[in-house]
Order: C-alpha cells, then sequence, then structure tokens
C-alpha cells in the first residue's frame, strides 16, 4: 500500500467528523498561540529595555554618590581615572511646564552642548538649532513636550516657556535639607527634537535640555547631579568601576547600561521560560483532548477497522492512518497556532495594559524619582519604556514542533490499539 | 477431490469467556470445492459466522489445520494473512461494512489500493466493475447516500475488485428486501458462472439456498448435515 493513499485515508477519516477534527485542532491551536504570544511579549519587552539601554553605548557609565551630590572636584578625580575618555556633568530638574494650556511633567537637564550631541546621537532637530555653550537659558524641547497632540506643536523655535521647579533641594552642596520653593524659570526655545524613542535614564521626548551654565545659573547650583562617564573603550568598564568604588566606597552608585542589559536579558529569558512553560501545559490539556477524543473514535470505528483489515490492510497500515490522523492535526494547529499566536501578540499588549501601557508610544515608568524623597537621588533611573512585541522564529518553529509532537504521541496509543484489534471480533462490534 | 479450494481438518474455536471455556466450532472438517455455491446454514450463534472467519483467514482456529488450495493458513504470519485476504478473498456482510467517509468508487478503490495498483488503473477497474451494478451517478456519492440495495452492490464490487478466488458472504440479504435479495444471489451465481470463482454464504433464510450447489448445516458448532443437490 502507498503512503499517499494512507495519507489520503487517514485525511478522508478526519475530513468526516469536521465538528470534532475542528475542536481538536483548536485544542492545539490555543496552546500554539498562547505561546507565541505570551514569549512575543516579554521577548518583546526585553528587547526594548535592552535596546534603550544599549543606546547610550556600552562605554558609558552613570554615576552618583549616594547622600550628596557631585561638585568639580569629583570630576576632576574622574577624569584621572585609567581608561576614562569623557567625563560628562548633568544637572537635573524636574518640574512642570505650561504648554497649549496644559500642565506637563518635564525634566530639565542641564548639559554642555557638545555632551548633548553624544548622548542625543543620531536624533534629529526638526526646528532650530542646537544652543551654543553659554549662561542665556536656551532649551531644546523634547518631542512629546512640543508635541503633545501628536499632530499639532504647541511650542514654536524661539518662544519662551515658563518651567515651574519642584521638590526639595540640598542648600549649598549638602545636609541639611531644606524645602526651597524654586522660583518659575523662563527657557528660549532654541530647537525641538524628533521623536528619540525609548530610552534608560534620560528620556529626550519629555525632556528640556538647556546648557549646564545656564542651569548653574537659573538654578543657582555649582555641583551636578549625576555624571555620565565614557570610558576609551568597553574593556576598561570594569576597571573604572573598581576604581570608583576604592575612591566612593559604598556610596557609589553606579549604572553600567551594558551590565544592566545582560541582567535584563537573563531576566527575561527567564520569564520567557516560565511563561512558555504555562503556555506548555495547556498543551498537555490539548494532549489529553486529542487521546480521548481518539479512543472514543477508535471505538466507534471499531467495526469500520474489522473491514479494513477484512479488506486486506495490515497492521502497520491502521496503525500508519491513525497517527497520521494525529499529525494532520498537530499540522493544522501548529499552523494556526502560529498565525493566531502572531496576531494575538500584536492584540494583546492593547488589552491587557490598557492604559498603562501604550505599544510603540511613550511609556513613562520614574523608579524612585526623588521628587519628594528626603535625600536627593540624583541619578535614580527614570525609564521611558515602550515595546514592540518580538516573535521569534526560533521560538515559532518550536512551537510547530510542539504541536506536532504532542498530537503524534497522544494517538500513538490508540493507533496501537486500532492495530492489535482482533478483526473478526472488530467485525461483530456492534 | 482434487479440486477442493478449501480444505480444513477437525477445526476447533474455542472461546473463553472468564474462566468458562465455549467452543463456537467443534472437529469442522470441510472442503470448499473450486467454482462451488456453498450455503452455510442453522440457528444463530452455531458458529457460522465464525466458520466463515476461519475460511476467510480473517480468524484462527484454536485447533486443526486449514489449506487454502496447498497453503497452510496456520503457518501464515498476520500480515502475510493481510495479504492472502487482500487477493484471493472477497468478504461480503450483512451490514454491508461500506467505509462511511469514502465514496462508492473509493470503497471499490480500496482493495486495490492496498494491493499497490495505480490510481489510474484502479480508477478504471473500480468503473468497470461498479457500472454492472450501479448508475453512473451514483459513483461518487457517500454510502449514506445510497439506499440498502445498492450499498450491498458497492460491497459486492469492492469484494470483487482485486479478482478474488472465493467471495465469503455473511448474511449478505439479511437487511434487503426481497428484490433486491435475489438480485444480490443472482450476481453472486453469474460470478460463479461466468469466471469459476467460488462463493460460500452463510444464510438462516431458507428461500436463498435454493441457490447453493450444496448446504451444510451447523448445529452447536458441529456440522449436523451436508445436502448436495
Amino acid at each position: 500500500m502507498r503512503f499517499l493513499d494512507i495519507f489520503y485515508l487517514a485525511y478522508k477519516a478526519l475530513w468526516t467528523h469536521k465538528v470534532r477534527t475542528t475542536l481538536l485542532i483548536l485544542s492545539v491551536t490555543v496552546g500554539i498561540a498562547t505561546i507565541i504570544a505570551l514569549t512575543s511579549q516579554t521577548e518583546g519587552v526585553g528587547m526594548s529595555i535592552t535596546a534603550s539601554l544599549q543606546r547610550l553605548g556600552s562605554n558609558t557609565l552613570i554615576v552618583s554618590i549616594r547622600g550628596r551630590t557631585l561638585t568639580d572636584q569629583d570630576l576632576a578625580l574622574m577624569s584621572m581615572l585609567e581608561g576614562v575618555r569623557k567625563v560628562i556633568p548633568i544637572i537635573r530638574v524636574m518640574g512642570t511646564v505650561n504648554v497649549g494650556g496644559s500642565e506637563i511633567d518635564v525634566t530639565v537637564y542641564g548639559i554642555s552642548a557638545e555632551d548633548l550631541k553624544e548622548i542625543l546621537g543620531e536624533t534629529k532637530i526638526i526646528d532650530g538649532t542646537l544652543y551654543q555653550d553659554t549662561t542665556i537659558p536656551l532649551a531644546i524641547v523634547g518631542h512629546d513636550i512640543a508635541y503633545p497632540n501628536s499632530t499639532y506643536s504647541a511650542v514654536s523655535v524661539g518662544q519662551a516657556i515658563t518651567v515651574s521647579m519642584r521638590g526639595l533641594v540640598p542648600f549649598a552642596g549638602g545636609s541639611p535639607m531644606q524645602a526651597q520653593r524654586l522660583l518659575p524659570v523662563i527657557l528660549i526655545v532654541t530647537s525641538i527634537l524628533d521623536r528619540y524613542g525609548a530610552s534608560f535614564l534620560i528620556s529626550p521626548d519629555s525632556s528640556i535640555f538647556i546648557p549646564l551654565q545656564a542651569a548653574q545659573h537659573a538654578f543657582n547650583r555649582g555641583w551636578y547631579d549625576m555624571v555620565i562617564i565614557k570610558a576609551v573603550d568597553v574593556s576598561y568598564i570594569s576597571a573604572i568601576e573598581e576604581g570608583l568604588s576604592y575612591i566612593y566606597g559604598g556610596n557609589a552608585n553606579i549604572i553600567s547600561p551594558t551590565q544592566m542589559a545582560e541582567t535584563m536579558q537573563n531576566i527575561i529569558m527567564q520569564m520567557s521560560l516560565l511563561l512558555g512553560s504555562i503556555a506548555a501545559i495547556s498543551l498537555i490539556a490539548a494532549a489529553l483532548g486529542i487521546l480521548n477524543m481518539m479512543l472514543v473514535t477508535i471505538t466507534e470505528r471499531t467495526r469500520e477497522i474489522g473491514t479494513l483489515k477484512a479488506i486486506g490492510l495490515k497492521n502497520k497500515h491502521i496503525l500508519a492512518q491513525i497517527i497520521i490522523e494525529g499529525l494532520l492535526i498537530g499540522v493544522f494547529g501548529g499552523v494556526m497556532g502560529n498565525v493566531i499566536g502572531v496576531v494575538a501578540s500584536y492584540i494583546l499588549p492593547s488589552i491587557t495594559l490598557g492604559g498603562m501601557f501604550r505599544p510603540g508610544g511613550g511609556i513613562q515608568t520614574r523608579a524612585g524619582a526623588g521628587r519628594f524623597s528626603p535625600t536627593p537621588v540624583p541619578a535614580a533611573p527614570t525609564m521611558s519604556l515602550s515595546y514592540e512585541p518580538y516573535i521569534n522564529p526560533i521560538m515559532m518553529i518550536i512551537a510547530f514542533i510542539l504541536a506536532i509532537a504532542v498530537s503524534v504521541v497522544s494517538s500513538l496509543y490508540p493507533a496501537w490499539r486500532a492495530a492489535k484489534m482482533d478483526p473478526a471480533r472488530a467485525l461483530k462490534y456492534e | 477431490m482434487n479440486d477442493a479450494l478449501i480444505r480444513t481438518f477437525n477445526i476447533w474455536k474455542v472461546y473463553q469467556v472468564g474462566k468458562v471455556m465455549y467452543p463456537a466450532l467443534r472437529d469442522i472438517s470441510l472442503e470448499v470445492e473450486k467454482g462451488e455455491f456453498l450455503c452455510v446454514v442453522g440457528p444463530s450463534g452455531c458458529g457460522k459466522t465464525t466458520l466463515l472467519n476461519i475460511l476467510g483467514a480473517l480468524d484462527r482456529p484454536t485447533k486443526g489445520d486449514i489449506f487454502f488450495e496447498n497453503i497452510s493458513l496456520n503457518k501464515l504470519s498476520d500480515d502475510k494473512l493481510a495479504e492472502f485476504r487482500n487477493k484471493r478473498i472477497g468478504f461480503v456482510f450483512q451490514t454491508f461494512n461500506l467505509i462511511a467517509h469514502l465514496t462508492a468508487m473509493e470503497n471499490v478503490e480500496l482493495p486495490m489500493m492496498v494491493l499497490g495498483v495505480p490510481p489510474r488503473e484502479r480508477k478504471k477497474r473500480a468503473i468497470e466493475i461498479l457500472s454492472r451494478f450501479l448508475p453512473e451517478s451514483s459513483f461518487f456519492k457517500r454510502p449514506t447516500e445510497l439506499s440498502s440495495g445498492e450499498q450491498q452492490r458497492v460491497a459486492i464490487a469492492r469484494a470483487l475488485a482485486n479478482n478474488p478466488d472465493v467471495i465469503l458472504a455473511d448474511e449478505p440479504t439479511g437487511n434487503l428486501d426481497s428484490a433486491n435479495k435475489h438480485q444480490v444471489v443472482n450476481i453472486f451465481r453469474e460470478f460463479r458462472e461466468e469466471e469459476g470463482k467460488t462463493i460460500v454464504m452463510v444464510t438462516h433464510d431458507l428461500e436463498m439456498t435454493k441457490y447453493a450447489d450444496r448446504i451444510v448445516k451447523l448445529r452447536d458448532g458441529q456440522i449436523s448435515e451436508i445436502i448436495g443437490r
């Protein structure tokens, strides 16, 4: 008997019980789709986080000192460490700005013109030009501030905007802390940034950049909130970290985006594994469903099997036919599961995360932003998270193989039962 | 008696139901001659179907020998028996036993499929046989769309597909009306007369035995009488 003919018989047998077969296929589909949809979320989030972490470059360290701010002395010390290419001092102040009639939360960064270019990288300027280093409060405005309603621009070049600063600010370089209500600061917009996207620590889309000297003037400060150290290359990173720990002991708060990315990737991988396994459990349910249904079907088809044997089909033909029926369920379930899984991957975030997260848009998560914390936490990570689900082709292949494996394995026992039926007895079966 | 197609020697078939041994066939020695129309009759439960299944290599005797021509069926493996059934035996059942998900054509093609006949050839042959029994419009109908008479004729076409030496029919007329009954038995007779094939038919319809050359009467698993004509 030709294999193709056995295949055809299996296909016809399945197709007769359309509803039953469809349900079996669906049970596999659900499992596979769940695996794809869930893992694509974690992988998407993971990739977005690591990408935003790596945007600053792998040769970057972000440094702050616990309990106090950074001074020019610190900068000098840091730049003496071996392998340090550049030390970028940054002043960071939280506030609100009134644009287009609504208050928007912003972070104002004081950073020199040259350093800003380094941090922004390829980001283009939509309108205007970058500022020069000056004490005049010139401002580069992030995309989301200038375009709060996507298209219509609330801020234009040359316009003056008023930023109200908030929070507790320490007096001249250290404790004791005292509440100080800063005066509103007027900034002159020189340019508007194009959309930057997800980023770690500094999210340019909701930030305003002003020259470092201007920030020192406006906020009346001689100190910095954080420092970005650029190493000559990645290999120096750990040496610099060691040096910093040596100088500042346990007080150095060093963030290495590369390291964080690695840690993150590990966490995400484990999350994927966990979610994938949970989804895989639904495949066990599918397997039991197939097993159960196949056994019922085999019993129902006892006389048919007897007839096939009387006609001359060998035991192995019967075995092959039933296993192929399982295989076909697996193939269809696997294909459909992949298709639905991909679709669900893109629908899922908007259903489950709803208003909290907007995939593709800007998601603001300020972890310990220190607005009202007693000590300023200058380099507390401000994270802008947005993600696209990432569908791993390897995952799709694994899921597909899993679908087939589950269906074939659960049809083995019924197939064996059918194959070893005694034909004379099977024909008598009512 | 050299013309015997199937010979059985002291065949026993014993079923075990729990701890009780139940002999369905007791010491049956029978010869089915080539080209004869043999009827097996007897009350229900007398072992008619069991005998037929053993004659058709569908079941093995518990004890005793069975030869088909000079082949000892006892010695064949399950796979060899399946091959043997496929090539040399055509089964016809009371309940037709057509494969429900296949069309009439495909049902007739099935034994040829098993034999490995290429699709084009087996379709040709299926049409050739089917057109003797069925209007062409019914070739691609499912069994459920056919009348019981038509179904049985498709089943007979299927049994004839591989040009077997013998047709073993287990109460083939049991579910048919009078007109169809005679039609079915007449098909068997034609098959025997035109092609010299052998027919063994189990029935408890005494009216049908008038077509037979010999009648074997079974009672309690034993041959009680053989009536020749």
